[in-house]
């Protein structure tokens, strides 16, 4: 090779390498993509809820089921689940076509294959959420390791902001969530039952979601009982949008685009955030879920079990 | 060796020129990329102060009225999204009582902050920026009509620094490049103007030193190499006519210093009236004879020749005439005696004629032939010397043992010629035949 040919191909090479932006070969692939081309396109698309603070399930999705079928001509139902495990049961046994998934349950996902997740929902624009450790004002019980040996009340060992995240905040701060606190935790099952057991006096320390204590259409506390943030979790995603794998690659896209173009309609998200407590979407993420998925592996994160 | 030597130091020149540009390459990007990055970080500072006093002034009403959940919410959008803040690594909002309200890391809620520098940011709020080695931290108070708290920001500075650093490395990256191609294409035109001519020219010079003078520079251009080679062939070319006359004239010298040796060789073993040998010459050749004759046993004989009353022609004629007279006589011997022997005049009118392999009976006779030729011959250039001829008086010695030198032969042909003067002249006398000789 001449020579004059090798230093022209390694400046090519080297400029080329040198170059600040670099192209991808090919596009981002969108999770739709996964889907099959000639999949099932039910009508109505079959769309799981749960009822929650009193609300039942077709009425915490009725906006958005209004939305799917009114604005962007998918017909939706809603299929009613007692709870996020019937939720999940039900999804994997091929009964729902779309389902919103907590974060725990969106990483309990099979890896094989890779679900079709297309969003996450947000609040006020934020794809997260916070978990408390919240206490009585008058309890004044202001920090972490004043709850040493108190009563404590988790929601659920499947809950992310009323379990996990308060237990890897514990031990975020060197404390063994098993052992610092009174022993017989209780569990309220759901976020309502916990605070409730607090509000009682039952326990002096309920783990929940921040947006069941902070003021707003999701406070689940009485107004004239006042409460104290002793502290925070680590961000929680919120939850995720799941398809079901056989639905059909248009369709599909069709559902992930109404959902992200949900975010312009002002009046559904308002109706959302009333609803669902979710008044947005953006596209999924993994990274997202990473720190629940972690947390999941932890070994520790297990409860022990209430005598 | 010239050539290569001559190739080192324009290779060393051009490796200097090389150095030389690269290094006011590398001083003068390295100027340019340091400024440039300075131009970044204050850029880099000033961006995200501005954002963080936009961010101060969003959290203000939330901080003032304690809603710490508005506060982290906005923080969380904030970190969420990364739209503005890309390179927050840590950020706090800290009310009066030095108690965090939101933070970039939630878990940290409700810290109270208590060192000193806080406090003091506290009691006198103020916009501050901080460099450190990773990060860039900017305090901000947060106010509405009075300072209800402050805002801090821990930016780090290493992704900023990395992307510093890429640019920095990709300037280099492409000034070595750059240096390299100078590099390169110096090497290949001084290959090729310089280097290659340099050489050629050098081998041009090698090979007319060694003699081959009609060498020449084939090198043709404008500049000042071809300059140089046009000189060199034209010295080489007068370099060349000038050997070629030195060897001519070296040449002609020499033919006519031999031709002077000859002559002088010549001169100085001729008699230059008779042409014969002289007298200096005869004793070298004949002392030579009597080694060689000696040596191989062999005869040699002597005979000495004395022309009768030669004074009486001088006197009467004249020189001219005497000359005539011995150049006759020496070419009567010349012609009579053998061509091995020798003839040769060694006095005024004396001649000797060396006889190597003749005895003295051999040598009396050839005397006697020569003596006769002598008498009957002719004298056409002389003038009329009347009846009488010119005549010789021989005498002859023939190597013996008790004549066994030249000094003692020409001593006993002299006596026997002597003899022959005394017997009447015109005769041969052999010395054996002189009473008392030896």
């Amino acid at each position: 090779m001449k020579p004059w040919w090798l230093i022209a191909s390694l400046s090519c090479a080297l400029s080329l390498g040198c170059s600040p932006e670099r192209t991808t070969s090919s596009a981002q692939v969108h999770p739709t993509d996964r889907l099959p081309v000639d999949g099932l396109s039910p009508s109505p698309l079959r769309f799981g809820s749960t009822a929650l603070l009193g609300s039942t399930a077709d009425r915490r999705a009725a906006p958005l089921v209004n939305y799917l079928a009114k604005k962007h001509r998918i017909p939706t139902t809603v299929v009613a689940a007692a709870d996020y495990s019937d939720l999940l049961r039900l999804f994997r046994d091929k009964k729902l076509d779309m389902v919103m998934l907590s974060a725990m349950n969106c990483v309990k996902l099979s890896k094989k294959p890779p679900p079709i997740t297309i969003a996450t929902s947000t609040r006020k624009g934020s794809p997260t959420y916070l978990g408390y450790l919240v206490t009585l004002k008058e309890a004044k019980l202001n920090t972490i390791d004043s709850l040493e040996n108190k009563r404590i009340a988790w929601v659920s060992p499947n809950s992310t902001s009323g379990y996990l995240f308060p237990r890897a905040l514990l031990r975020h701060f060197n404390h063994d969530p098993d052992t610092f606190f009174a022993p017989n935790p209780r569990f309220g099952k759901t976020h309502r039952a916990t605070l409730e057991l607090l509000v009682n006096g039952e326990v002096d320390v309920a783990a929940t979601a921040g947006s069941f204590v902070d003021p707003g259409p999701q406070r689940l506390v009485p107004d004239d009982v006042e409460t104290t943030v002793v502290a925070k979790t680590a961000r929680i995603p919120f939850d995720c949008v799941v398809l079901r794998p056989e639905l059909q690659r248009d369709l599909g896209r069709k559902i992930s685009d109404a959902l992200l173009a949900l975010n312009a309609d002002h009046a559904t998200r308002e109706k959302l955030a009333n609803t669902l407590g979710i008044n947005g979407f953006v596209p999924y993420d993994a990274d997202r879920y990473r720190d629940v998925e972690k947390l999941l592996e932890t070994k520790t994160s297990k409860p022990t079990p209430s005598k | 060796m010239l050539a290569s030597a001559a190739l080192q130091i324009s290779s060393k020149i051009t490796l200097s020129i090389s150095l030389v540009v690269a290094l006011a390459g590398a001083i003068a990007t390295g100027a340019a990329l340091e400024g440039q990055a300075n131009e970044q970080r204050m850029a880099f500072t000033r961006t995200n102060t501005e954002a963080l006093d936009l961010l101060a002034l969003s959290v203000a009403p939330a901080v003032a009225a304690g809603h710490h959940y508005e506060v982290q919410a906005t923080v969380d959008n904030m970190v969420t999204f990364k739209e503005r803040f890309e390179g927050i690594d840590d950020f706090e909002v800290i009310d009066t009582n030095g108690r965090i309200v939101a933070a970039h890391d939630p878990r940290r809620f409700g810290e109270v902050l208590t060192d000193t520098k806080t406090r003091a940011q506290l009691r006198e709020p103020m916009s501050t920026t901080e460099r450190t080695a990773q990060h860039l931290v900017v305090t901000l108070p947060i106010r509405l009509e009075h300072p209800i708290g402050m805002l801090r920001a821990h930016i780090g500075l290493n992704r900023f620094n990395a992307s510093v650093r890429r640019q920095q490395s990709g300037a280099a990256l492409l000034l070595a490049i750059t240096m390299l191609l100078i590099g390169v294409s110096l090497h290949f035109l001084h290959g090729r103007l310089v280097g290659k001519r340099l050489s050629a020219l050098a081998q041009t010079a090698v090979t007319f030193g060694k003699g081959t003078l009609a060498t020449r520079a084939d090198i043709t251009g404008s500049d000042e190499i071809s300059e140089l080679a046009g000189s060199f062939n034209k010295m080489a070319s007068e370099l060349e006519i000038y050997t070629h006359d030195l060897e001519h004239l070296v040449t002609e010298r020499t033919a006519q210093l031999e031709e002077a040796n000859v002559e002088l060789e010549r001169l100085a073993t001729t008699d230059q009236l008779t042409g014969l040998c002289n007298r200096r010459h005869f004793d070298q050749s004949a002392r030579r004879a009597i080694e060689v004759a000696q040596r191989n046993d062999r005869p040699l004989s002597v005979v000495l020749i004395d022309t009768d009353r030669f004074k009486s022609i001088n006197d009467r004629f004249g020189h001219p005439a005497g000359d005539i007279i011995l150049r006759d006589v020496a070419r009567v011997l010349t012609e009579n005696a053998r061509k091995a022997d020798l003839v040769a005049r060694i006095g005024g009118e004396e001649f000797a004629v060396l006889m190597p392999e003749a005895s003295e009976k051999l040598a009396a006779q050839g005397a006697e032939r020569m003596r006769r030729a002598l008498q009957d011959a002719k004298h056409p250039d002389a003038p009329d010397l009347g009846d009488e001829p010119v005549t010789a008086s021989f005498g002859v010695a023939a190597l013996d043992d008790s004549l066994n030198s030249l000094d003692q032969l020409l001593f006993a042909s002299d006596s026997a010629m002597y003899k022959s003067k005394t017997d009447g002249r015109n005769r041969v006398t052999v010395a054996s035949a002189i009473e008392g000789s030896a």
